[in-house]
Order: C-alpha cells, then sequence, then structure tokens
C-alpha cells in the first residue's frame, strides 16, 4: 500500500472526506467489493439476497449491474451507496472501508463524495426543482447563491432550465429523474450511484435519462454503478456484471 | 426544510392559542378575584395602614400626635382615629355581639369608602347625636336574601331604635340614621356613632383611640410610611394591609391550587397535541425523511426542523392567543364581569405571568415534537425509504 493510500486508512470521516485532495490517482480501484455478503433474517427464514460477491470499479467507469428480478441487484447497490450495512465483506472507498465506519460518517460520505439516484426520483414533493437538487449543497455548507448556481448549472446541462422553478408535481417521470440525477451531482460526486433509474419511464424518457448518466460519467468523470434490467442499457456501460441468486456470474467490458 | 399542510398547521396554532389563552384565564381570574378582595379590605377594613398599641395598653397614647405626624407625612393622604365603645346590639328580641365604633365622620369619610356604601339613610355628622349607623350584617333589614341575614338583627330598618351596650357595661338607645352594606361581608358587621357622642356617653374615653387607620397615596408606599412613623411613635404596632390579610391568602392559597392543576392539565393537552400531530406528519413523511437522510441531510437537521416547526405553531399561537385574550376575554368579561361573592370580579393578567406562560408553552411544544422526531430519525434508513 503506497504512503498515500496508507494515509487514506482512517475511520475519521473528515480524513476520508479529505483524501479526495491526497489521493493517488488510480493506485487502487476507486470501488472495490470483496467478498460482500447480506442476509435478511435469521434462522430458517433468512434470506440470502448477496453472497461473496467480489469485483471492482476503476475510476471513470460506467458499471451496470444486472440480472432478474430478486437476483440481488438493489441490494448489492444500496451496500455500495452505504444505504446499508452488509453482513460479512467489505465495501472500500479509494482503499477506505467504508462499511465498518460509523452512521454519522456514512452520512457524511453519502452526502459529499456519493450520489443516489432511485428508482421513484424520490424528491422531496413541497420544494421546486431547482431547491431540490441544491439541498444536499446548501447541507454541505455552501451559501445559497453558490447552491443557486450550481443546481442552474446542472440543470442546464441536462436540458431542465426552464423547469427549474416548477415542483415535482409539474414534471414529467422523466423530468422528475433528470432532476434527480442534477440533486445526486450537485456536490460533485466522485461515484454515483442510479437503482433502475428508468424502472417507472417510458422509452422516450428512459433514454433521456440514460443519455443524462452517460453525459455525467464522460462529461464530468463521474464513476458510475447503475442496475438495469434493460439489456439496452448496456450499450452505456462500460463494464456489466450479472447477478444470480446473489451470485456474481458472468463480468464483461 | 418542507412546507406543510396548511390546514393541519392551522388548527395546530388555533388549539395552541386556545390552550395559551386559557392557560392566561384562571391565572388572571384569580389576579383580579385577588386585587377586588384587597380593594374591599382596604377601603373598608384595614386601610392602608393600621396602628395599634401594643403591650398592656388598650389604647393608643398621644393619639393626636401620631395623627398629625401621620397627615403630614407627604405619602399619607388622610388618617382618622377610632376608639372602641360598645360590643353589643339590641333590637326587639334579638341581641349579638358586634363592634361599636367611635369615628370622626369627616375623617373616616376620606380614609374609607363605608360612608359611599350607604344602601338606606345617611352616613354620620359629626355633631353629639344618638344616631348610629349599622352594616346590614348587623341591621338585617329584611333582606334574606343576604348571606349575613340570619346572624342579623333581621328587621332593623333606618328609623329605629337599637340598644348598644356601651364599654363598662351600661346601655344606650341609638336611632339607625343610615344602614351601609359593602361587597366584603366582614365589613358589614360594624355599628359606627360620632366621636362626640362617645365622648357625651363615655367621658373617660374622651381623646383616646383604639386604631389609627393611615391612608397612603400610592399602594407600595406602605412601608415608607411606617418606618417614618416608627422613628417618632416606636412604641406602637404598625400593620399594612398585606400583612392584615390572611382572609385574602386563604382564598388565593385555594385558588393558586386549582390553577396549578388547571395548568398543569392544560400544558399536558398542548404537549399531545403538538406530539400528535408531529407524530402524524412524521408518518405521513416517514418516506421523504428516509431520503433526506438516504443523501446525506443530518438527522440533527431534520430533527431542528421539526422542532422549529413546533416552536413557531407555539410563538403564532401565543400571539393569537394574546389577541383572542385581550382582544375578545377581557373586553367580554369588562362588560360581563364574573359575579363572586366579593362581588363583580374583571381579568387581570401580568406581564410577567404572561412572558412565563409563553415560555412553558414553547417548552412544552418542543418536547411534544421531540421524541417522535428523535425515533424517526433513528429509524433503519431502508425501513424509512421503502417500509
Amino acid at each position: 500500500m503506497s504512503s498515500e493510500a496508507r494515509q487514506c486508512v482512517s475511520v475519521d470521516s473528515r480524513q476520508v472526506v479529505a483524501d479526495r485532495e491526497v489521493r493517488a490517482p488510480h493506485v487502487t480501484p476507486r470501488l472495490e467489493i470483496r467478498a460482500l455478503s447480506r442476509t435478511y433474517g435469521s434462522g430458517e427464514v433468512a434470506v440470502r439476497a448477496l453472497r461473496e460477491v467480489s469485483f471492482e470499479i476503476e475510476a471513470g467507469e460506467m458499471l451496470c449491474i444486472m440480472g432478474k428480478s430478486g437476483s440481488g441487484k438493489s441490494t448489492l447497490l444500496r451496500q455500495m451507496g452505504l444505504l446499508d450495512r452488509p453482513t460479512s465483506g467489505t465495501v472500500l472507498l479509494d482503499g477506505i472501508d467504508v462499511a465498518v465506519l460509523r452512521e454519522a460518517d456514512r452520512r457524511l460520505l453519502r452526502l459529499e463524495r456519493l450520489g443516489y439516484v432511485f428508482q421513484e426520483f424520490a424528491l422531496l414533493p413541497e420544494l421546486t426543482a431547482e431547491e431540490n437538487v441544491y439541498l444536499p449543497a446548501l447541507m454541505s455548507g455552501h451559501s445559497r447563491a453558490e447552491c443557486r448556481e450550481r443546481a442552474v448549472e446542472l440543470l442546464d446541462m441536462l436540458e431542465l432550465a426552464d423547469r427549474a422553478k416548477h415542483v415535482p408535481a409539474e414534471l414529467s417521470g422523466g423530468q422528475q429523474q433528470r432532476v434527480a440525477i442534477a440533486r445526486a451531482l450537485v456536490n460533485r460526486p466522485e461515484v454515483l450511484f442510479a437503482d433502475e433509474p428508468t424502472g417507472n419511464l417510458d422509452t422516450a424518457s428512459s433514454e433521456l435519462v440514460m443519455e443524462s448518466l452517460a453525459r455525467s460519467n464522460r462529461d464530468l468523470g463521474v464513476t458510475t454503478a447503475f442496475v438495469s434490467h434493460d439489456p439496452d442499457h448496456r450499450r452505456f456501460a462500460s463494464k456489466v456484471i450479472f447477478l444470480r441468486d446473489g451470485r456474481l456470474t458472468e463480468a464483461d467490458r | 426544510m418542507t412546507r406543510g399542510n396548511r390546514g393541519i398547521t392551522a388548527l395546530t396554532v388555533v388549539l395552541m392559542a386556545v390552550i395559551f389563552a386559557e392557560l392566561l384565564f384562571v391565572p388572571s381570574l384569580i389576579q383580579g378575584a385577588t386585587i377586588r378582595i384587597e380593594s374591599e379590605l382596604q377601603q373598608f377594613i384595614t386601610s392602608s395602614i393600621t396602628i395599634s398599641s401594643t403591650g398592656s395598653n388598650v389604647t393608643i397614647p398621644d393619639p393626636q400626635g401620631v395623627l398629625s405626624s401621620a397627615r403630614r407625612d407627604p405619602m399619607v393622604a388622610s388618617a382618622t382615629a377610632t376608639m372602641l365603645a360598645g360590643n353589643q346590639i339590641s333590637h326587639a328580641n334579638r341581641t349579638n355581639s358586634w363592634p361599636v365604633v367611635a369615628i370622626d365622620p369627616a375623617s373616616y369619610s376620606t380614609t374609607f369608602a363605608t360612608p359611599q356604601s350607604m344602601i338606606a339613610g345617611s352616613f354620620l355628622t359629626s355633631a353629639a347625636t344618638d344616631d348610629i349607623v349599622l352594616g346590614l350584617g348587623i341591621a338585617g333589614n329584611d333582606d334574606t336574601a343576604s348571606s349575613t341575614y340570619i346572624a342579623s338583627l333581621q328587621t332593623v330598618h333606618v328609623g329605629d331604635m337599637v340598644t348598644v351596650t356601651l364599654l363598662g357595661g351600661q346601655t344606650h338607645v341609638f336611632m339607625v340614621s343610615g344602614i351601609y352594606a359593602t361587597d366584603l361581608s366582614q365589613a358589614n358587621s360594624r355599628a359606627f356613632i360620632s366621636r362626640a357622642t362617645a365622648d357625651k356617653l363615655l367621658p373617660a374615653l374622651t381623646g383616646k383611640a383604639s386604631a389609627i387607620y393611615v391612608k397612603t397615596k400610592n399602594v407600595g408606599q406602605e412601608q415608607s410610611v411606617i418606618h417614618r412613623l416608627e422613628r417618632s411613635y416606636p412604641d406602637l404596632e404598625y400593620q399594612s394591609w398585606q400583612s392584615l390579610s390572611a382572609m385574602v391568602k386563604d382564598v388565593t392559597g385555594s385558588f393558586n391550587t386549582i390553577k396549578a392543576i388547571l395548568n398543569a392539565v392544560s400544558l399536558v393537552v398542548a404537549a399531545i397535541a403538538v406530539f400528535i400531530v408531529t407524530y402524524v406528519d412524521l408518518v405521513n413523511k416517514r418516506r421523504t425523511i428516509g431520503i433526506e437522510r438516504a443523501i446525506g441531510i443530518s438527522s440533527s437537521a431534520i430533527t431542528m426542523a421539526y422542532l422549529l416547526k413546533a416552536v413557531v405553531f407555539a410563538a403564532v399561537g401565543i400571539a393569537l392567543g394574546l389577541g383572542l385574550f385581550y382582544g375578545v376575554v377581557i373586553p367580554l368579561v369588562r362588560h360581563h364581569p364574573f359575579t363572586f361573592p366579593i362581588g363583580p370580579v374583571t381579568l387581570s393578567a401580568t406581564g410577567a405571568e404572561i412572558r412565563r406562560d409563553a415560555l412553558i408553552l414553547v417548552v412544552v411544544a418542543v418536547f411534544g415534537a421531540l421524541l417522535p422526531t428523535w425515533r424517526t430519525v433513528r429509524a433503519r434508513l431502508l425501513d424509512a425509504i421503502w417500509g
């Protein structure tokens, strides 16, 4: 392990966040999953959603996780996105095992280094599109002016500038999901996770959303991992893995 | 952080307003009753200061000197001396013991409000006559509705003759020249004859006084006046009306217990109301809160948002409650005062009580919101988002 990587081995969240600046690029994979398992329940009703899954995502890659319903795709994404804790195994973000961090540190990582896009958009219904986008930035301590500027920039990039002042109820599904993507990007995350981002959308909207994800990966360099059951979405990914009954069965570039 | 349902918000604020107005109502009623009692006490029984003799002295040495000193004091409005002249009154076949007090009508009229409380006849003059003024609690006046009727002489009216047993044992017949009645029943059981009459009937009491009453220009000046009089006449007993108001303390003590219980109940209601509103809001927003936590918003920020909402509910409710209290309740009671045994009572609230109750309500609202919020933000993240 390089001295710089050794610097990163710390459970202090501020150190984890600050490492963004001191990290040596490409020394370690951006995200490394090692023997990750997740079991729900116990005894006879235990459900083994993930079984010792291992793989890596390099910086700048766009990973597609595919598999049938119930294969563990969303469970895997939630472990990677720090929404849940694995039963065993490790999730290394730039060499740091983030699975063992305490919740306050994980929250900080979710806010400042990761982005998450939900299948159901998950926008706050009483806030406008612009407010939904800049809320995480506001929580990170940026000024309202800076937050608004960043939100406008992202909405413009995703061709939603004219919808900025509308609440989610006034947006189409595809527009809502693109707002959700903008929100996930507002704090300049290193990794973005998208769980079935087009699951509730029609074909045209799906295409727009996937292109938005691809643009953020390509133009902003955001490492991306998304779950999809649509084979057509493989073309957006630089790497594809397949899950079946909680196990990694295939990896493809 | 998030806006809410307007209807629920409005209802919660109205509830807080009503609770705050209710928190003010009972104490202000008690305060009004207390003020009423204290006012009656000073106007008819104790004045501002009561001066009496100490030790084995039955009468005050040099009462004229004391009166002159008191009247010279810049804080004194008036002063009067009284002398107990008799202790039993009879009429027809009824007899009972009541104090018969010899007064100087002129100075008594400026120190007490008794002469303005006549319900029949007129008050005394300074001349030596055989007139006597009776309180309704002595005369009765055939007023069977009066609470003191049973113990009174019952059938005495203005113009009737009553027999008074004077100090020393002799009796004298007086004509009732006037009957007075106040709202304080204690004050209605006195009889008055003029000083001139008493001096004529009891020459040994000439120039003597069993009590001197001093009326200050303003409430709160009593102790200052007492200190100055004590310097010249240290061997007398000086009591302000506050120290004499044992009856008031008994009444207000009971009222304060009732007030404390009612306030506690109101505050529990307020806490439960805020708890329920917050809980329902949190149940409806459980998923939203889960998403907020998922995208990195801290539990403390979410909690603070809900506590702030509770503070706003309370603050707006307090403002509305104050408006309701001062704009509706007080004017209403002023026009239709409550009738207590001591007379009509209106509401009286102090700034200190209002501030205290407002602060307590805010704190109660915060605690009412804290528990459900704390529990919600501690829920497992995945359960919060996906149930």
